[in-house]
C-alpha cells in the first residue's frame, strides 16, 4: 500500500454513474476475523483484531487494535453447517465484541469455521 | 527486514492495512489463561498473528496506555462516543517488542485490569502464560476449566 493520498469526494464511471467516496469509507468493514473454534482455538486470518479470547464453549471475544468510535457497531458472522452465530449485545464495547455459536436449540456449541465482520465508525 | 514508515500521525487503521500487506503474520505459540470470576471457567487469550507481526516489527502500535485512556472515557456514565481517538493515531508508536514483551502488552490491553494488576497476590494464580501445547487438546468439559494450582512447565495449564 502506497502511503501517498488520493483525495476525492466522488468516483465517476464512464457509463454506470458516480459514487460518493463516503459510501466507501463508511461502508467498508472496519474489522473481520476467521478462526477455528474447535480444540485449542486459533485465529487464522483477520484485520484490526489484536486477540481472540476463548471465553467458554461457543463464546469468543474479539478485541480491536483500532477501537470503534461507539458501541453501536454492526456485527455479522457465519459458522459451520448447522451452527448459528449471534452477537452478545451485553458485552459490545468500543474495544471488543463477543460472538456466540449455538445449535438450533440455542445450546452453546463449538464450531470449526467461524467468521465475523464489523461495520461502523472507527475511533 | 522491511522498514516501517514514519507512522506517527497516520491513522492506526491505515497502519494495520500497511502491515497486512507488508508483514508476514506470526502465529504465537503462547496463550494466556486467566480467571476474572470465581463463578466462571478460565478464559484463554489467543494473540492475533497480524497483531503479533505489528508488535514484533515496531513503529506501528500505540503505547498500551492509550487504550487505558480510551477505556477510562468509555467507563464514564455519559459516554456516547470517543472524542479522543486521536490518541491512537497521534501518539508516538512503540518500538519493536520481543514475543514475551508483546504478550505482556497484550495482557495489559485485552485482559481486565483486575486480573493482571495483582495476578500473583491471591491464594491461587489468576493468570498464566503458557504454550499452546500445555492446554487440553480437546474441549471436553470446557466450561469447567480452571487454572491448575500446581502448575509447572511440564503440566497442563488448565
Amino acid at each position: 500500500m502506497a502511503l501517498g493520498k488520493i483525495k476525492a469526494d466522488t468516483l465517476e464511471h464512464s457509463t454506470a454513474g458516480s459514487l460518493d467516496t463516503s459510501y466507501v469509507v463508511n461502508g467498508s468493514a472496519k474489522a473481520w476475523a476467521h478462526f477455528d473454534g474447535t480444540a485449542t482455538a486459533s485465529l487464522d486470518a483477520g484485520l484490526n483484531i489484536s486477540s481472540l479470547t476463548d471465553v467458554a464453549t461457543g463464546r469468543f471475544q474479539h478485541s480491536f487494535t483500532n477501537n470503534m468510535s461507539d458501541a453501536f457497531s454492526a456485527v455479522g458472522g457465519t459458522g459451520s453447517t448447522d451452527r448459528l452465530i449471534s452477537l452478545d449485545t451485553g458485552t459490545l464495547a468500543t474495544s471488543s465484541y463477543t460472538i456466540e455459536t449455538t445449535n438450533h436449540d440455542a445450546t452453546f456449541i463449538t464450531s470449526q469455521y467461524v467468521t465475523s465482520a464489523v461495520h461502523g465508525d472507527l475511533a | 527486514m522491511i522498514t516501517t514508515p514514519e507512522f506517527q500521525g497516520t491513522h492506526l487503521w491505515d497502519r494495520l492495512c500497511w502491515a497486512k500487506e507488508n508483514l508476514e503474520g506470526h502465529q504465537s505459540d503462547y496463550r494466556v489463561v486467566y480467571e476474572d470470576s470465581v463463578d466462571e471457567c478460565a478464559k484463554i487469550l489467543v494473540p492475533d498473528p497480524n497483531w503479533m507481526a505489528c508488535a514484533l516489527q515496531g513503529g506501528i502500535l500505540p503505547p498500551v496506555e492509550v487504550y487505558w485512556e480510551l477505556a477510562k472515557d468509555e467507563a464514564q456514565p455519559d459516554f456516547k462516543k470517543h472524542t479522543r481517538g486521536y490518541l491512537l493515531h497521534d501518539t508516538k508508536p512503540i518500538g519493536p517488542l520481543d514475543e514475551k514483551s508483546a504478550i505482556e502488552y497484550l495482557i495489559m490491553k485485552d485482559c481486565p485490569q483486575s486480573v493482571w494488576r495483582d495476578y500473583d497476590s491471591g491464594n491461587k494464580p489468576k493468570l498464566v502464560i503458557c504454550r499452546k501445547d500445555q492446554l487440553p487438546a480437546t474441549r471436553e468439559w470446557r466450561n469447567a476449566w480452571k487454572i491448575s494450582e500446581e502448575l509447572s512447565l511440564t503440566e497442563k495449564a488448565a
